[in-house]
């Protein structure tokens, strides 16, 4: 049991709720926050998801990648408010936690890539036995890389048809041309990485390094459209969320 | 005075003896409970366990006879019908905490063939119940052997003795684990014939490998092996496309040239969409063309990269010995010093009493000059007196049950 990862995400889970009680809902309303709330659900996401998938093997490699991002992240963000949204917070999370859970998945499957690519490197290098006795096999590695891609992109998908919904309904959001938003445009990017990803990992007909690889850096790059949204102050919620849930601005 | 207890131990074991001796002298398991209803049988033996695994035959006696080993030797003469003299000088035997000792470092796999092996543990347990349930175990031998596995299993936590794989059988199996998972639904291919080779196939089918193929150039001996294995047998001049419905390839042929070259596992690989080929070349001169361990997907191990794994193994549980043997001691010490104790009940149970005796007659004098004292000051001159006689016996007691450490053995 991973008692340590298991006590920082109750500690996260405690800092959120200290933050939902200020703001009187739910914690968003800086970037940070956001990232916070990404971070803390990624974060749980693994600790829950370990015993059933037998995740414990790619815990080396998934918390010090996890520590990298978060670092890079809460930099990255910094404490920008964001505006408050004309519709209710049912169409807030409706959008933003599918976005992020799937995300969470996306992060699975880049542990697990990073883990065989180690792995594979490890025995075809004839390494000592107790190195590569300690993580999982390959074809495990890329059971956790497809059932995390299988369960993440719908998610991830729904939560950005979700946000474009959001949007249309919600005309002062955005703007009438919401889509040409370069939030919007960043976020659409990454879900056809994502997209691109999951057909090639589904489908089974790339090799299982390749994929890997893949994966890797389809995360990559979906943590770039991540920076782009930042680099353009606007309305939208990091990934793309649709803007507009800070109450002051 | 009864004669004291003692623990002894009589055997050998691949230390002390050829396989040809230790044959002669293993125990059949169905005949275990005669053995052990023999051994029990002779005067002064109270417990017996018999201990016949194929690399030791051992038989622990706690007996109140100086004569335990004597009565197991002769055990073992007249058991197997062996003349006397023909097999002596094959046993060790030993006594008193060197015996409770040599239980501990057995159960452990200290004292195995295959240093830190586990399987010597369930061996012990399986010869402590079998004596159990035979009624040939009393209170020392139920606390030895509890004592002696939950020694072992302190071992194991301590210390990495058994972590890592000591075969190149479990080497195969373990390799093959980390790429394919499980092997359940695995096909194996068995190319050639060698010992190492079926080896090998035995590990992989014993970790749940079903479906098996063998080649040989021979193929009446290729459909032997099959049979004996429930596989099929493949031709020869087929090998090659049967290449890529194996998933693990064990290749042993005493060929003088490249059995499989680079070009045929790539298409295999090829033919197998991605899917990752384990390839293990046990032939010297080697049957597999060495660079098609660049190929991405393949796997490629020879006998050297196995033994060099195994090797690895047996260097790391060699430098854990040491702790291990430390944690032996420690444990040892802390059964003997139950032992002692249970030696010495008797003795601390008839000191108390004579004590106890004493307090009670000159209490019963001194009360019997004052009728007229209230019960309170009764009860309280009974409780000092108690009191009195706990702290005289107090030191006594510890030094019977302590005796000094030159004592000990």
């Amino acid at each position: 049991m991973p008692y340590l990862a298991l006590g920082a995400v109750a500690f996260h889970a405690c800092f959120l709720i200290t933050r939902a009680l200020q703001v009187h809902g739910l914690p968003i309303e800086t970037r940070l926050d956001s990232v916070a709330l990404f971070l803390w659900l990624t974060a749980a996401v693994f600790v829950v998801a370990e015993g059933p998938f037998r995740l414990g093997g790619i815990r080396v490699v998934f918390w010090p990648l996890f520590a990298l991002c978060a670092i890079g992240m809460g930099i990255l963000s910094g404490r920008v408010p964001m505006d408050r949204p004309t519709l209710g917070r049912t169409w807030l999370l409706l959008h933003l936690i599918p976005v992020y859970a799937g995300y969470a998945g996306f992060a699975v499957a880049t542990g697990a890539g990073v883990t065989r690519l180690i792995q594979q490197r490890l025995l075809r290098g004839k390494r000592p036995e107790a190195l590569w006795a300690r993580l999982p096999s390959l074809a495990k590695l890329d059971q956790i890389g497809r059932v995390a891609v299988s369960l993440g992109f719908p998610l991830f998908t729904a939560g950005l048809a979700a946000g474009a919904i959001w949007a249309q309904r919600d005309s002062g959001l955005l703007g009438r041309a919401w889509y040409s938003d370069p939030k919007v445009i960043a976020g659409f990017a990454g879900w056809l990485i994502y997209a691109a990803v999951a057909h090639i990992r589904l489908a089974g007909k790339m090799s299982p390094n390749r994929a890997a690889i893949l994966t890797i850096a389809g995360f990559l790059v979906a943590l770039a459209t991540f920076g782009v949204s930042h680099a353009y102050p606007g309305r939208t919620a990091p990934f793309s969320a649709p803007s507009g849930i800070s109450s002051k601005t | 005075m009864t004669t004291p207890r003692t623990i002894q131990v009589v055997g050998l074991s691949h230390h002390t003896a050829p396989v040809e001796v230790r044959e002669a002298l293993a125990f059949p398991r169905a005949r275990l409970p005669e053995a052990l209803a023999s051994m029990r049988a002779a005067e002064g033996v109270e417990e017996v366990v018999i201990l016949s695994t194929c690399n030791r035959v051992e038989v622990y006696v706690c007996a109140r006879s100086a004569q335990g080993d004597a009565l197991a030797k002769s055990l073992l003469r007249n058991f197997h019908g062996l003349t006397a003299g023909s097999f002596e000088h094959h046993l060790y035997t030993q006594e008193g905490m060197d015996a409770v000792a040599h239980l501990f470092r057995v159960a452990a796999g200290l004292d195995s063939m295959v240093l830190g092996e586990t399987q010597i543990t369930a061996q012990v347990k399986a010869a402590y119940e079998l004596a159990a349930a035979e009624r040939t175990v009393g209170r020392v031998f139920h606390r030895l052997f509890q004592h002696s596995l939950s020694a072992a299993k302190r071992v194991r936590t301590c210390s990495g003795i058994d972590s890592g794989r000591a075969s190149v059988g479990s080497v195969a199996v373990q390799l093959a684990q980390r790429i394919f998972e499980t092997l359940t639904d695995r096909t194996v291919l068995l190319i050639g014939a060698g010992q190492i080779g079926e080896v090998v196939l035995r590990s992989l089918r014993t970790a749940g490998a079903r479906t098996t193929l063998v080649a040989n150039r021979t193929f009446s001996r290729a459909d032997a092996l099959a049979r004996e294995c429930g596989g099929s047998a493949v031709h020869f001049d087929q090998l090659l496309a049967n290449l890529a419905r194996a998933d693990i390839v064990i290749s042993s042929t005493d060929a003088p040239h490249y059995a499989i070259r680079r070009c045929d596992v790539e298409d295999a690989l090829r033919a197998r969409r991605g899917r990752s080929l384990f390839l293990i070349d046990i032939a010297v001169p080697r049957d597999i063309e060495p660079s098609a361990a660049e190929l991405a997907g393949c796997y490629l191990y020879n006998v050297d990269d196995l033994q060099m794994v195994v090797e690895e193994t047996i260097s790391r549980r060699k430098r854990e010995l040491n702790l291990c043997l430390a944690t032996v001691d420690e444990e040892t010490e802390k059964f003997m010093r139950w032992a002692r104790g249970l030696e010495v009940a008797p003795t601390v149970a008839e000191l108390r009493d004579s004590l106890h005796e004493v307090k009670r007659q000159e209490l019963n004098a001194l009360l019997s000059k004052y009728p007229d004292l209230p019960a309170s000051a009764r009860g309280e001159i009974e409780r000092t007196a108690n009191r009195l006689v706990n702290k005289i016996l107090h030191l006594p007691i510890k030094a019977l049950q302590e005796p000094a450490s030159d004592d000990h053995g």
